[in-house]
């Protein structure tokens, strides 16, 4: 079953390294990829701090930066969330985890390639090859939310869904995939992930980078995929204030208004409005 | 960043600084035997951040320079960039002084004398490949008498 965690995990968040140690008891490729993926923030912050280029507006640097720091957020929390399936984990959850891996490894990669090179990476068609690796990243960014809502799924149907963050676990990767899944299909059938408003990260959202001035569509993106997050920690809050029979239905409910909020952004990134537009 | 204000020659001078300080620090830490001293910090730590240096300089300045690695003529032009110089440099401090710090474990390991070190340690930081050729043949030809094997 799924006991692997200590049985007063439901109140008291574990240590740092105690947690990077449930990561990698979830899942070992997942969690050494996340761990991988911040060391090499390390180089990418000195790249940063070395390099005077720009790609609209904003050093090549922060891209790979962002990444790199998404996505070992992504494969830790997957690893994390991997603790509420049955503990011996078969072919089908190993593979799983080696496309997720795999692909984010591509990700990144191509996107280091093309920041050293100055040159952008998503939505660059330019040239033949620049048009098939763009191609190619979008195949590995359906892998990644793909593996990422199968695993979700196997939560739901062999996890020990009885106990309410073990059920959210596996809604929320499945419906973060789904809604992240789309929004991240549709931002790419675009030209670019701006409408209206200047093409720029400068002057931006700190730390996010959206756009201040017209529509943004990494906003209902980001905000999608993290219904990964979200649910479980709404699950965790809801165990220690609410009663037993409420505890579900408030995950559904999260659940829910999360979806509404994607929804929300999205609606008003594609008219053009910025999330929060300049003071 | 500080990009804007950071020349090749500044961080050439940083890196030989640090450099410097690495093998100052595996001196002592053969001196007082402290393996924070030779192992973490020498050994270590001083080589990742060359090496840190050498992949951001790399990565940021590659693709602007001529030349590449298949003839001479192609490795002179790109060491013409001083950045890509910068790069060569740092490539050699960073890899001598992992090659002298691994030196001192191996010593360690097979129980050699320390006073072996002594003629190698300065010819790998002066001289890298003809200081490792020393300390492979110094093993080679005293190692099987002098080692003390627990």
């Amino acid at each position: 079953m799924s006991a692997t965690l200590p049985a007063n995990s439901a109140r008291s968040l574990p240590s740092p390294g105690e947690a990077i140690a449930l990561a990698y008891r979830g899942q070992p490729l997942l969690a050494g990829a996340a761990i991988f993926l911040l060391l090499a923030t390390i180089p990418t912050l000195a790249a940063l701090g070395l390099d005077t280029r720009t790609l609209n507006g904003i050093s090549v640097w922060i891209k790979p930066l962002k990444f790199e720091v998404s996505l070992a957020v992504h494969l830790l929390s997957v690893a994390w969330l991997m603790l509420f399936l049955p503990e011996r984990q078969g072919r089908l959850v190993r593979g799983l985890a080696i496309a997720m891996t795999a692909a984010a490894f591509f990700e990144i990669a191509y996107i280091v390639l093309q920041a050293s090179r100055g040159e952008a990476s998503h939505y660059n068609v330019g040239t033949p090859i620049a048009g098939l690796m763009y191609t190619l990243m979008g195949v590995g960014a359906v892998v990644l939310v793909a593996t990422s809502g199968w695993i979700g799924a196997l939560i739901l149907r062999q996890g020990d869904t009885s106990r309410p963050i073990a059920f959210a676990a596996g809604l929320g990767l499945v419906l973060g995939s789904v809604v992240g899944g789309i929004t991240g299909a549709y931002m790419s059938s675009q030209a670019g992930h701006w409408v209206g408003g200047q093409p720029t990260d400068l002057g931006g959202l700190p730390v996010f980078g959206w756009s201040r001035t017209g529509g943004d569509l990494r906003v209902a993106h980001f905000v999608g995929l993290h219904l990964i997050q979200i649910l479980p920690a709404a699950a965790w809050i809801g165990g220690m204030v609410l009663p037993d029979r409420l505890q579900k239905p408030a995950i559904i409910a999260v659940a829910a208004a999360v979806c509404l909020i994607t929804l929300a952004v999205f609606v008003q990134a594609i008219s053009g409005v910025p999330l929060l537009s300049r003071a | 960043m500080f990009a804007e204000t950071l020349s090749p020659d500044a961080l050439f001078r940083f890196a030989n600084l640090a450099a410097l300080g690495g093998w100052a620090t595996l001196a002592l830490g053969i001196v007082l035997r402290s393996p924070l001293l030779k192992e973490t910090l020498a050994g270590r730590a001083v080589p990742i951040g060359l090496s840190i240096a050498y992949t951001a300089i790399i990565a940021v300045h590659w693709w602007s320079g001529e030349g590449g690695f298949s003839s001479l003529a192609d490795v002179s032009a790109l060491f013409r960039s001083p950045w890509l110089l910068l790069a060569g440099w740092v490539h050699y401090l960073a890899f001598d002084l992992f090659v002298g710090a691994w030196i001192v474990r191996d010593a360690e390991a097979r129980g050699l004398p320390r006073a072996l070190l002594l003629p190698v340690l300065p010819l790998v930081f002066l001289f890298g490949p003809a200081g490792l050729l020393l300390w492979l043949g110094l093993g080679r030809a005293f190692g099987a008498r002098l080692e003390r094997r627990p």
